[in-house]
């Protein structure tokens, strides 16, 4: 009779170590997944961050040059491409560079890249928009 | 399409190929049909015979109304007696129908077709005509031993032959929608022996004097093989309603005039384009036409009397170009393409084209471009299910509407008359009417600032069995035709009686072979009342006659 409360009481002992180990795995793995999971967001985030960065950098350096290289030229039809790259430009520098969470990114996004279309195409510069296995000038 | 071994001059589909290939033409209506076709149309001998329906068995046709659409129930005036092999039919067939009013099952999507860009996102399949991926098809070579994307047919899922037309679709707007067995289109309850599906009485009373009126509603007037060995996509005609253009997957346009009764081609557009032309439209003045190519190209030709030369190509756009449209005014044009964008060009003095602005809109491949008749408002329809209107603001053009209903790819549209509905067509078989409302409306319905706002008045659903690839408004009648992946062409008019906001359409002609595959465009001169011209991926186009039938 005795041996068997003895059991009982060791029994216990072992659910409660269970259940502590279990507790305390959880706490630290979801410690750990959590950690992890910043990690992995924020690698993401700048990868990400990047890319966008680039392709408006691109957008950007292309607008700038080509307000150098227009500037001076006054006929009616250069009007027409000065007014689209000040509009490239005005787009670009409102884009929101600091704030992720801007609800319309996407959609200016696709606003400055119907804009640089339109540019190239008054400019009459073809701009290489396959995407190869080795890239392209243009492969965001 | 024609890669595959030619059985018969139409596809098999459905219950059809459970008992062998259907014939064509008159004479092979045996086995096969009877008890087969859900469609009373179908299966009446006069559409079998619409390409020359001089001939029409006229006694044949007036018993078929007694017989509800169905070749199983079988009495004295049945024009079918027993024709049945015992081999290849498979006997009474039980047919299980869903409840009346359900929704339909969703218009399969997304299987490979040429229609869709090779690069589409598109669903395996594994059916008997299809490629398997549109990756593979891109290894495929046509008959000219160039890569072909065209030749790459979809493999439509049989089952949808069977999906039975009749019942109303679920039409978030269906407020307008008319029955289809109010209006000549077959409809059936569910039999507890199987052997026969009896149409309700008061469908089929309805039925009756309609279908004897719409018999005659559309006559072949002339068929000639516009783009023989290939597909032909699009038809337009110029503004004087003389000339006829038509485009096909042979990378050609062809110029048709009338001489006497015949239609015959004035000129072929041959240099100008690497790969199928798709889409061509005239420009107001009738001096210029405007091609769209899956090359990626436009290319705007100049009419010299009766010869083209081709001006300007218009590059600009990443991949195949869709749709081109002229503006009323002549001095802007629209473009769209599978890179999602719509592009607006601007025509000068000196022929010279310049693009005013890039649409990024749609989310996915755009189908179809069209302009408002009178104002500068462009409509586009695309593969992301909406419609999308835009206009100038400050320079620079922009998306002020979105038409969200459609459950599957829009792939035309027409405005009507007015400019004040737009018909949009779909995949989901259904077509669908839009009404502008002008803020301040008298109606109460929101408008968002000074745009007007557009709202689905009325859901044409139930009528098509396929998707419908394009819709035509007349500007003369009103009357609305559309062209279907069924091989049938369907008009409709607009109830005189009916409430303007809630306005509902009949169908007034109904050819359920008008062509002997999908038939791609429908076009009204817009001279002539009543004359329709069709073309279809057998690669002919046809002439029609429309003439509303009497009490409608």
């Amino acid at each position: 009779f005795k041996g068997r409360t003895e059991r009982d009481r060791e029994s216990q002992a072992g659910l409660r170590l269970c259940h502590r180990f279990h507790g305390e795995g959880y706490r630290e793995g979801y410690e750990q997944g959590s950690s992890l999971g910043v990690i992995e967001g924020r690698h993401y985030g700048t990868l990400h961050g990047a890319r966008i960065g680039s392709e408006i950098g691109c957008y950007q350096g292309f607008a700038f040059a080509w307000r150098c290289l227009l500037h001076g030229c006054a006929t009616e039809r250069d009007s027409k491409k000065m007014k689209a790259l000040e509009s490239l430009i005005g787009m670009l520098q409102k884009f929101p560079y600091d704030d992720p969470t801007y609800d319309r990114l996407h959609e200016d996004l696709d606003r400055i890249r119907g804009k640089f279309k339109q540019l190239c195409s008054l400019l009459n510069v073809q701009p290489d928009f396959n995407i190869r296995a080795e890239g392209s000038g243009l492969s965001f | 399409m024609r890669e595959r071994p030619e059985v018969s001059s139409r596809e098999c589909r459905g219950v059809e190929d459970q008992a062998g290939p259907r014939g064509s033409g008159t004479r092979d209506l045996g086995t096969v049909v009877l008890g087969c076709d859900l469609w009373p149309e179908r299966s009446l001998p006069y559409t079998d015979s619409c390409s020359s329906p001089v001939s029409r068995p006229q006694g044949r046709y007036d018993a078929a109304p007694f017989c509800h659409g169905l070749r199983s129930c079988q009495g004295p005036s049945d024009p079918w007696p027993q024709t049945r092999n015992a081999r290849t039919d498979p006997g009474p067939i039980h047919f299980r129908l869903p409840p009346p009013l359900s929704p339909p099952p969703p218009a399969p999507r997304s299987f490979p077709c040429a229609r869709h860009s090779p690069e589409a996102p598109q669903a395996p399949c594994a059916g008997p005509h299809g490629t398997g991926s549109s990756r593979l098809s891109r290894g495929a070579f046509g008959r000219r031993g160039e890569v072909d994307y065209n030749s790459q047919r979809a493999a439509r899922p049989q089952q949808k032959a069977l999906q039975f037309p009749g019942r109303p679709g679920p039409s978030g707007g269906s407020c307008g929608t008319r029955r289809p067995w109010e209006a000549g289109v077959g409809v059936a309850g569910d039999c507890p022996d199987g052997l026969a599906i009896c149409a309700p009485v008061s469908a089929h009373l309805l039925r009756t004097p309609l279908r004897i009126a719409m018999k005659d509603s559309l006559v072949l007037l002339a068929r000639v093989p516009a783009h023989p060995d290939s597909r032909c996509w699009f038809l337009a005609w110029n503004p004087a309603g003389t000339l006829l253009a038509s485009c096909g997957g042979d990378r050609r346009v062809r110029i048709w005039g009338r001489e006497g009764d015949s239609w015959i081609c004035k000129s072929v557009l041959s240099e100008g384009h690497q790969r199928t032309v798709r889409k061509v439209a005239w420009s107001p003045c009738g001096n210029y036409l405007a091609s769209a190519s899956f090359d990626a190209t436009t290319c705007i030709w100049k009419k010299n009397q009766d010869d083209f030369e081709c001006v300007t190509t218009l590059e600009g756009h990443e991949n195949e170009v869709k749709s081109v449209a002229w503006a009323p005014s002549g001095n802007l044009l629209a473009t769209c393409s599978r890179d999602k964008s719509v592009w607006v060009w601007e025509v000068d003095e000196e022929d010279e084209y310049e693009c005013v602005s890039v649409l990024n809109s749609h989310t996915q491949d755009v189908k179809h471009v069209v302009w408002h008749p009178s104002q500068e408002l462009l409509a586009s329809a695309s593969y992301d299910d909406t419609v999308k209107l835009y206009r100038e603001e400050e320079d620079d053009w922009v998306c002020y509407a979105t038409l969200e209903g459609h459950e599957s790819t829009v792939w035309s549209l027409a405005f009507d008359p007015s400019g004040q509905r737009l018909a949009s067509c779909s995949d989901d078989r259904t077509v669908r009417i839009w009404r502008q409302y002008l803020p301040d409306n008298e109606q109460g319905v929101a408008c968002s600032g000074s745009d007007p706002s557009w709202k689905c008045i009325c859901t044409l659903s139930g009528f098509h069995s396929r998707t419908i690839y394009d819709v035509a408004w007349c500007q003369l009648t009103g009357a609305l035709a559309t062209a279907c992946g069924d091989d049938a062409i369907r008009v409709f008019e607009e109830d005189p009686s009916s409430d303007p906001q809630q306005p509902t359409f009949s169908l007034t002609a109904h050819l359920p072979q008008a062509h002997s595959q999908d038939v791609n465009c429908v076009a009204w001169n817009p001279k002539e009342q009543g004359l329709l011209a069709s073309c279809s991926d057998d690669g002919e186009v046809a002439f029609w006659k429309y003439q509303r039938p009497e009490g409608i």
